[in-house]
């Protein structure tokens, strides 16, 4: 009965152009959304866009404005006149994501006025402001460094350790120095190391989405399958295979046999798609590790499907309630936000979600160091989860269709 | 409760036999105290309203559900280890994604059967009820009257030698009903014992070599329907008064006064005389009762007439 329920599930699949769709067409897609949203994939960089106004208009000022030009990882839109008013309504009508106002001369004195730069966030683009405040800070240091280090002398001028001519002299240094294109040691403290895997299309995180949206996927295509054993239910098929007249459902354990090769397949085309498009891939040597992780989350995600719907009455409760589970699921354990932008509290509940383990089984599964012990703990959980939930869902199966 | 096999040879093998059953659901007893002996190549046909226990019945004869008392013989004895009962659901119990011929291989790889066993079991089946023609179209594409051929073929593949039809006929047209007429007496042919829950009594009439009435969880008449109608309604025919409008207070009086009661309908009313040979004299007299008729038929009684005599309502 276990195979003859595998391949009813397969010829019905096979037959079923939206499940098909929705199995090995929209995963892929909705991998290729994410990633160009969140690896910067679709032109490299994140481009965010930032109004820039020059209220000043000298040297500083100016090479101030090239410099930021010249970032690739900013599109930069340079207004030619303009106040704190026309900069704020540019931001506010959506023109630009944060706004740069240069009000002062960049090079004088904290006790000459104001902060010379002004940033403009909107409120609801607050990751804007604070991504272009970073870049414009790192611009300043790498590309104005002399600019940067006149109002560190000036800051020791006020504290008395050195006299206007020795401020005037170091300050002329500092220029002459960032004339010749020389480097200045304090803009250079922060050296990059990289850990996972890289390269120019940023291989880990790719593939990190890439099991992200694999956790979604199998959970939705595990509960349009499930589905069919309410619909067996209702149109009698339960009743004429005498379903409930045993303690454990059986067709329920042939479901979850399809469910699995298919979530395996849907697994196998969302990877080959980071790999076909992005060039995303892993080591080789990884592959039966990946392989491995792919069968489990396919089998731990189809196994809550199968129980999330022999848990309901009808298709109707089903729906409304696996499609809640789904989205809730898949919020809390990762796959539409990564964790590590949430809180801590978040963070620990995403850990009862199967989303959280599948996206950490992958993550361990493809990085190049690390072996089988690693896995141990997320590849134990998914296998947890796929027998207490398949042997749950075929006693319920079977009670809900004995008498 | 007694669970074993017994064969006894009377007018016709037994296949089923079922002796002081009482079945419940929970607190709620269903069934009281039924016996039945379903014999093979003969259709037996179960009526009784709603309520009365039929779907309870069958539920015992499927095996899913275990009497609280009584005994089982037959093929309806230790059901979990046999595919010697087959039920027909009332609902199109099919994969509408798979052909007729998948359907039944699906389903006789189900009750256990090797692929090869699979293959030759489907086309029997599909033979049996002439769907051989419509083997490779998917169910989810044929019309209701060879949905409900491929219903009845895919409980054929386990070769059953007891086949319970719920509703055969609900919902179709006259020419599919016939189609399924013909093809529930040429199962019959075979050998096989079937077992018909209908409240269609022209299917009853037409097909039932044994019928049973059950009301309030007894069978209260079991007989071939000659010898059912015989002793009650004797030598009297069914005279059906069928009415132009509703009638009257005063001309319900006069209907009842003629022995007549309401038949299917409010504007249809039936009484059962024995006429001999005043059938003239008889119909002149209900001209004359100044009644709106618009049609007056006499013929021999059937099941529906022996159904609304034992006291149920039509269900039609």
């Amino acid at each position: 009965m276990i195979l003859a329920s595998t391949w009813i599930m397969l010829l019905s699949t096979l037959r079923d152009r939206a499940a098909l769709l929705m199995s090995f067409v929209l995963p892929p897609l909705l991998f290729m959304v994410f990633a160009a949203i969140f690896s910067g994939t679709a032109g490299s960089d994140l481009k965010l866009k930032i109004g820039v106004i020059d209220a000043v208009g000298n040297d500083t000022s100016v090479r101030l404005v090239r410099a930021l030009e010249a970032e690739h990882s900013f599109r930069f839109i340079i207004l030619k006149s303009g106040d704190e008013a026309a900069l704020s309504d540019f931001v506010r009508r959506g023109m630009a994501d944060a706004g740069l106002l240069i009000r002062g001369d960049p090079r004088r004195r904290p006790d000459e006025g104001p902060p010379p730069l002004l940033l403009i966030e909107d409120t609801a683009r607050p990751l804007a402001a604070s991504i272009a405040l970073g870049q414009v800070m790192r611009t300043l240091n790498e590309k104005l460094p002399d600019v940067a280090l006149s109002r560190i002398l000036a800051d020791v001028e006020a504290s008395g350790a050195i006299g206007k001519d020795e401020r005037e002299f170091l300050n002329e240094a500092f220029r002459a120095h960032a004339a010749e294109g020389a480097s200045f040691s304090f803009s250079n403290v922060i050296a990059h190391g990289v850990v996972g895997q890289s390269g120019k299309t940023g291989n880990g995180n790719l593939l990190n989405y890439a099991g992200a949206v694999v956790a979604v996927f199998l959970l939705f295509a595990g509960v349009h399958g499930a589905l069919t054993l309410l619909d067996e239910r209702a149109n009698g098929v339960a009743e004429r295979l005498a379903i409930g007249a045993e303690t454990f459902d059986p067709t329920v354990a042939g479901k979850l046999l399809y469910l699995t090769a298919q979530g395996t397949l849907q697994a196998v085309i969302v990877f080959a798609t980071a790999y076909i498009i992005y060039g995303a891939s892993f080591m080789p040597s990884r592959t039966g590790l990946w392989l491995t992780s792919c069968i489990l989350a396919a089998a731990a995600a189809s196994a809550l499907a199968l129980l999330m719907c022999t848990a309901c009455r009808s298709r109707k409760q089903a729906e409304t309630l696996t499609t809640f589970g789904v989205l809730l699921l898949s919020a809390v354990g990762g796959s539409m936000v990564p964790r590590y932008l949430m809180p801590p509290w978040l963070q620990d509940v995403g850990w009862f979600t199967p989303n959280a383990w599948i996206i950490r089984a992958f993550e361990l599964a493809i990085q190049p160091a690390g072996g089988i012990e690693e896995l141990a703990l997320p590849w134990g959980v998914l296998l947890l989860i796929g027998l207490v939930c398949t042997t749950a869902a075929a006693w319920l199966s079977s009670r809900r269709t004995a008498y | 409760m007694t669970i074993g096999t017994k064969r006894t040879a009377e007018e016709a093998e037994p296949v089923a036999e079922l002796r002081n059953i009482r079945a419940a659901y929970g607190k709620n007893p269903v069934l009281s105290d039924l016996s039945l002996t379903l014999r093979s190549g003969e259709i037996f046909v179960l009526m009784g309203p709603n309520g009365a226990g039929k779907t309870t019945l069958v539920r015992v004869l499927i095996g899913r559900l275990k009497p609280v008392k009584g005994s089982i013989f037959g093929a309806c004895a230790n059901q979990s280890s046999s595919s010697a009962v087959r039920l027909v659901p009332q609902d199109i119990a099919l994969f509408p994604l798979l052909s007729a011929r998948e359907n039944c291989i699906a389903f006789a790889k189900m009750v256990g059967a090797d692929w090869r066993q699979a293959l030759s079991l489907a086309d029997h089946a599909l033979e049996l009820t002439g769907c051989k023609d419509i083997a490779s179209t998917l169910v989810g594409g044929l019309s209701g009257g060879f949905r409900r051929r491929v219903n009845i073929a895919v409980a054929l593949v386990g070769n059953p030698r007891l086949l319970i039809l719920d509703e055969p006929t609900v919902g179709i047209d006259a020419e599919a009903k016939s189609l399924i007429t013909q093809t529930i007496n040429a199962l019959k042919e075979t050998g096989i014992s079937i077992l018909i829950v209908t409240h269609d009594f022209d299917d009853a009439d037409s097909l039932a070599d044994r019928a049973g009435f059950l009301f309030d969880g007894r069978l209260i008449r079991v007989g071939a329907p000659r010898d059912l109608l015989s002793a009650v309604f004797e030598n009297k025919k069914c005279i059906e008064i069928v009415l132009s409008s509703l009638p009257e207070q005063v001309e319900q009086q006069q209907l009842r006064l003629l022995g007549a009661t309401p038949s299917r309908s409010a504007m249809i009313w039936e009484t059962f005389q024995d006429l001999g040979d005043k059938h003239p004299a008889y119909i002149l007299m209900l001209n004359d009762a100044s009644l709106p008729i618009k049609e007056i038929k006499i013929s021999d009684p059937g099941l529906g007439a022996l159904y609304r005599h034992l006291g149920g309502n039509n269900p039609t």
